[in-house]
């Protein structure tokens, strides 16, 4: 083991020429042996003043700090783009809570009123027969001009139910009400 | 407890996407990674370039990182001279005929030793060594390694660092001996 040899003048030249002057550079296990040769020899002093010397030399080459640019630049890679995991304390569970339960009775509300509205409401062309002669306003002539059938123009390729393109009543009053409901749906 | 500050705890934040994790590892080391890319290339632009390419390679490697494998420090100068020394044979290759601008000893001493030509003639010096042996120096004189912590960086053994670093040094003191023969005890 180098710890538990004396050293060598040839050991401690070599020493200062892989690692310098600075003892904390070297081998922890030949820092004692090399520190008694110290003591005892002018000639191995000498040899740390020169190798000394060259460390003076190397520190001459400083490096810059890295700039505020160059900083931003390394995070720019960063994985920001991953959701940043944060813990919500027990009170913002509670004002969350407080926050959602309006929302959810008022969506409760919603699901409660909706089925029965769609049920009571009519089919669109129901209301177009029950109001047939009721219009008087000139929108009435918008919606329904003489001797204009907008089924007339339309395909009748993919017909499921009254609409465009489906086959039309025989019946003039029928036909008429039929071009109506369907307006009105669309409207 | 873990210490929640170390850089393994703060790798495990930054592979769940924590910016402020990445945002603390770069402050921690950027600095002495650009340093040693900087003495190393010897060219601002260039370190900046390996130095934020070192951290952009960490962040890829931040969720297959096993804490316990090796010190990050470590693994940030690897992947940095690595990229070094690639920068290094590249820029070899390309000046295969160029000739290197040779030390003039008859400038005036005086001027020589003027703090920005010195730094200018060890830069020179330290670039002129072959790689390994420049990055061995600059590993163990300027970033502080310890030798077995060098020779882990470059993947050699430690006789295998000393040898490195004696040669860089002996070459170094030759070289420099001419600009400075009074600080090396030339004749």
């Amino acid at each position: 083991m180098p710890g538990e040899t004396p050293m060598t003048m040839e050991r401690l030249q070599f020493l200062l020429d892989a690692y310098g002057a600075n003892r904390e550079r070297w081998p922890e296990a030949e820092r004692d042996s090399a520190s008694a040769l110290l003591a005892a020899s002018e000639e191995a002093r000498a040899l740390v003043r020169d190798a000394a010397r060259l460390d003076a030399l190397l520190d001459f080459v400083s490096a810059p700090d890295p700039s505020p640019a160059l900083i931003e630049r390394a995070l720019a890679s960063a994985p920001a783009a991953l959701p940043v995991r944060r813990r919500v304390s027990r009170r913002g569970w509670q004002r969350l809570a407080f926050a959602a339960a309006p929302l959810a009775a008022a969506a409760a509300l919603m699901l409660w009123l909706l089925p029965s509205e769609q049920v009571d409401e009519p089919a669109p062309q129901q209301y177009a027969i029950e109001d047939l002669g009721v219009y008087t306003t000139p929108t009435d002539v918008l919606l329904d001009p003489p001797g204009f059938d907008l089924s007339d123009s339309a395909p009748s390729l993919g017909c499921e139910r009254n609409g465009l393109g489906c086959p039309l009543p025989e019946d003039d009053d029928q036909r008429e009400s039929h071009a109506l409901g369907v307006l009105r749906e669309e409207v | 407890m873990p210490d929640t500050d170390s850089d393994e705890s703060l790798m495990v934040l930054v592979a769940q996407g924590d910016h402020a994790a990445c945002r603390t590892l770069v402050e921690r080391h950027l600095g002495r990674i650009f340093a040693f890319a900087s003495r190393t290339v010897g060219d601002r632009s260039e370190a900046e370039d390996i130095a934020q390419e070192v951290f952009t390679r960490l962040w890829q490697h931040a969720a297959s990182w096993r804490p316990g494998a090796a010190r990050l420090t470590t693994w940030l100068h690897r992947v940095a001279l690595n990229l070094c020394l690639d920068h290094l044979s590249r820029k070899r290759a390309v000046n295969l005929d160029g000739v290197p601008e040779p030390i003039d000893p008859r400038k005036d001493a005086a001027l020589l030793l003027h703090e920005k030509h010195v730094r200018a003639h060890v830069s020179s010096a330290l670039h002129d060594l072959p790689d390994s042996q420049q990055a061995a120096v600059v590993l163990c004189h300027y970033q502080g390694f310890r030798n077995v912590e060098a020779a882990e960086i470059m993947g050699v053994s430690v006789e295998a660092l000393e040898s490195l670093l004696a040669r860089a040094r002996r070459t170094l003191r030759e070289k420099l001996r001419a600009i400075a023969p009074d600080l090396l005890g030339g004749e």
